[in-house]
């Protein structure tokens, strides 16, 4: 079998065990709204200028984002090795490799739906909406969240059978996470506030680096985290 | 090939020598700072240490992959060694650094680029030492080998993206990078990472046999 087929009934199986259960779906949904509910709420509390809640906008919703999806993305292996999942697909012989990008394909489509619900929900409690929404932001979204997906696949079995992965998990997770942050918050500040945005910027090159970075060390390295 | 307790004796003597001797050149030799005055002093320490952070965070990387590539457990100590000790000198850069920032900026700690990142490298290593200590216990030297990789692989991003940030955000100060040093000072800065090294170096093979000892007793390895 190819690993391109390996890929994709492994995310098949993900995806339907998902449809079935929608408890990621419900966790991340549930967290985005309240989050961006209490946000909204604070902000109207400070009295802030429309000016200064839309300078704060973008970097709100990545906040959000982060604390939506840790617990859903920390999540993406429990079902697999509460039924032993992995030892079975590696004993027939699929490669870890596979396990590792059908995982962040799936981490992925959380983390995109995540973000995309925290942006209208937190416009909706902000009352914020004048923005430049090009097809640029929705490319720079993806391969923000594609970064993070890369990471969580990988850090996310590293403490599944710990007895306080809960605890581990965000603990390794989020300051991991920092550089892409970061990135994620100057980048589309820039191009939601001011519409202007080069993809030969200095900070877009060491965005990708980092998905390539992270890609690479996930696949060669799932192997040893999962193998008993 | 030398062995760790000669390793030993060989670094504890040049710890012995060189120690004092950074402490001298720092509170005695080197001139003090028009502006900042004695608390300025806290910078030859606090660089020294820095430097030896990445040291550790370097050794780590390569123990780790070492592990990874042989399974054999003299790389899970150093990499466990490395980590704990870098834990130890990113502590100090921190605690000089914020003793250092009361002083020049008014506040413990500013949300600074370099400081919040230099921060977060503390709780990556923070949490390798929990993960040591809390992860399953079957896969606890593969699981950490992993994460070794992924927090030094994350290490130059994070230097390079602060790099990149435009300069208003900055306020760290870059003596190294821009020169300006008095050569007195610039002798005294040299001793004391130096200093820093070789007691780095002492910790963390002093760690590396305490690791091996307890694996010994644990596994019979």
């Amino acid at each position: 079998m190819s690993f391109l087929v390996q890929v994709l009934l492994l995310l098949q199986k993900d995806l339907r065990l998902e449809f079935r259960r929608k408890e990621l779906l419900f966790l991340s949904l549930g967290l985005a709204i309240i989050l961006s509910a209490v946000t909204g709420f604070a902000l109207k509390s400070a009295y802030l200028t429309s000016s200064a809640e839309l300078a704060l906008f973008p970097g709100l919703t990545w906040v959000i984002f982060l604390f939506s999806t840790t617990v859903a993305v920390s999540r993406s292996y429990a079902h697999d090795l509460e039924y032993r999942v992995l030892d079975t697909l590696i004993i027939s012989g699929v490669s870890s490799s596979a396990v590792y990008v059908s995982k962040l394909l799936s981490n992925f489509m959380t983390g995109i739906f995540t973000y995309w619900a925290t942006f209208i929900f937190l416009m909706v409690f902000t009352g914020v909406d004048s923005f430049h929404v090009t097809l640029d932001f929705f490319v720079l979204v993806a391969l923000i969240v594609l970064a993070c997906s890369a990471l969580s696949a990988i850090v996310a079995p590293l403490v599944q059978s710990s007895a306080l992965s809960s605890l581990l998990f965000p603990l390794i997770y989020l300051p991991l996470l920092f550089v892409i942050f970061f990135i994620a918050v100057e980048l589309s500040g820039n191009l939601l506030l001011a519409g202007s945005f080069s993809w030969n910027s200095p900070l877009v090159a060491l965005l990708i680096a980092a998905n390539v970075i992270y890609i690479l060390a996930g696949i060669n390295l799932l192997d040893f985290t999962i193998k008993r | 090939m030398i062995s760790s307790a000669r390793l030993y004796k060989i670094l504890l003597l040049l710890s012995a020598f060189l120690v004092p001797l950074a402490f001298y050149m720092t509170f005695v030799y080197a001139p003090p700072e028009k502006v900042m005055g004695a608390v300025q002093r806290i910078f030859y320490f606090h660089v020294g240490a820095a430097i030896a952070s990445y040291v550790s965070f370097t050794l780590l990387f390569f123990a780790s992959i070492g592990y990874l590539a042989t399974k054999d457990k003299i790389y899970d100590a150093l990499g466990v060694a490395s980590a704990d000790i870098g834990f130890l000198l990113s502590t100090i850069v921190l605690g000089t650094g914020m003793i250092w920032g009361k002083a020049a900026w008014g506040v413990w700690f500013n949300a600074e680029p370099r400081l919040v990142s230099f921060l977060l490298l503390w709780f990556l290593l923070l949490a390798y030492a929990a993960l040591r200590q809390f992860g399953a216990e079957s896969k606890q030297a593969a699981n950490s080998a992993v994460l070794g990789i992924i927090i030094c692989v994350t290490v130059p991003i994070m230097i390079l993206s602060i790099k990149l940030l435009p300069a208003f955000q900055q306020l760290h100060p870059e003596v190294l990078e821009k020169g300006g040093l008095h050569p007195d000072m610039r002798l005294a800065l040299i001793v004391a990472i130096f200093a820093m090294l070789a007691l780095q170096s002492l910790l963390i093979v002093l760690r590396y046999r305490v690791v091996r000892l307890n694996l010994h007793n644990n596994c019979g390895y």
